[in-house]
């Protein structure tokens, strides 16, 4: 029998690159990152049919990678054994040698990325890396604009500081 | 410090451009003449530009084949969906209709002149079966929480050990009363009434539900229906 996901799943595979990028910025760290896109995938899939047909499917897969990392992240507190921030891996990998001093930079934005409270790193990684709309960004999260506005705002601000550092 | 905040928002706005033209064109003449403004500016827009660019390489990373295969054979549960050849899948789906033979040969007793497609949809065997708001309030809703789109009623084992579960849905501004049950995964709707829209409180709905569902769950029910402990634990156990 034909396969009557497979338009949505050539969707998937071209949004690949982004949800993988989104995870990193979300979990800080690469391998943590591609295992969330892997549940949010199969998720996705076995779950097809509460998709709402018409709305956007990024948006939707963005979404359900956040819960299951805030649900990852909840049960992780449980057993206590979160990391600390000296253990998250500093977030894109080494990027080569050439530029060292940008390699500090790197890292101490994304500690500092890493260190935002989770609703505030939601924010900045689907605005500010992803590029979604604040209106796109608050559907995600499931939050009024204003409320994703003032986590964007004082995100931005830390990381400023930070950068400044 | 309240003052500071409140510039970071517009400043942010703007650089996200997400400030309309009035705000961005006083915001630019302010910043004209305001250079620790100005400086703010640049430091926040300078978030951005490193964040971007630290993180667009992934973008050009080699995905992961173990992503891809996730992507590739990871069943779906709407396999049973009909989809129409080259409209996509979900154009594919169509509005139920209630008269034809397919659903008739499924045993729906179905009142309904129009049907809400945004929550309902028709598999190639003719089952009729819920999806969207409907789908989700089936798949995680609980009895104790009534709001939201859908609400869920009672929820039980038929006769043939498959759980089901009673519901109203008000998606689409239409009120929707009926019985769904799982088979492989997919929400099966056994039997579905128009009923009036109710505002919100769904407190009532069960006093108001409709006798073709009332019939339909004495039909179906084998033993008790669950309480609230199980069946928070037939939802997480995703009704296996």
């Amino acid at each position: 029998m034909k396969d009557p996901a497979a338009a949505i799943r050539q969707e998937m595979l071209a949004l690949l690159p982004r949800l993988r990028r989104f995870a990193r910025g979300l979990t800080g760290h690469a391998d943590d990152a591609d295992d969330l896109v892997q549940d949010t995938v199969e998720r996705a899939l076995k779950r097809l049919s509460t998709f709402e047909a018409g709305t956007r499917l990024d948006s939707w897969m963005y979404r359900i990678a956040q819960n299951l990392w805030i649900d990852r992240r909840r049960a992780a507190r449980v057993r206590g054994s979160v990391m600390s921030d000296a253990e998250v891996e500093h977030v894109p990998g080494p990027g080569g040698e050439a530029a060292a001093v940008a390699h500090l930079e790197v890292g101490r934005l994304s500690k500092a990325l890493a260190a935002l409270p989770e609703e505030q790193r939601s924010a900045v990684a689907l605005v500010l890396i992803e590029g979604l709309s604040y209106r796109e960004a608050s559907a995600v999260l499931d939050v009024p604009e204003g409320t994703l506005t003032s986590r964007l705002s004082r995100g931005r601000a830390a990381l400023a500081a930070a950068v400044m550092g | 410090m309240k003052a500071m905040n409140y510039d970071d928002e517009i400043l942010g706005r703007y650089i996200d451009g997400d400030l309309d033209p009035r705000s961005t064109m006083t915001l630019e003449t302010a910043i004209a003449g305001d250079s620790a403004l100005a400086a703010r500016l640049v430091a926040l827009r300078e978030v951005s530009m490193k964040l971007r660019g630290e993180f667009a390489d992934v973008l050009s990373e080699e995905v992961p084949e173990r992503l891809r295969q996730a992507v590739l054979a990871t069943p779906t549960d709407m396999r049973s969906i009909s989809a129409s050849p080259g409209r996509g899948l979900f154009a594919g789906w169509r509005m139920p209709v209630f008269a034809s033979g397919a659903a008739g040969a499924a045993g729906l007793a179905l009142g309904l002149a129009i049907a809400p497609a945004s929550v309902l949809a028709m598999d190639e065997d003719g089952h009729l079966v819920a999806r969207g708001t409907l789908a989700v309030a089936l798949e995680d809703g609980l009895a104790s929480m009534p709001e939201g789109p859908a609400a869920i009623g009672v929820s039980f084992r038929d006769r043939d050990g498959a759980w089901c579960r009673s519901f109203e849905s008000r998606a689409a501004e239409a009120g929707l009363a009926g019985l769904a049950c799982v088979r492989d995964g997919v929400w099966r709707i056994e039997v579905a009434e128009a009923v009036p829209l109710r505002s919100a409180d769904y407190a009532q709905a069960s006093a108001a539900m409709p006798d073709s569902v009332r019939a339909a769950i004495a039909a179906r029910q084998s033993g008790e229906p669950l309480d609230a402990a199980g069946e928070r634990a037939a939802r997480d156990a995703g009704w296996k």
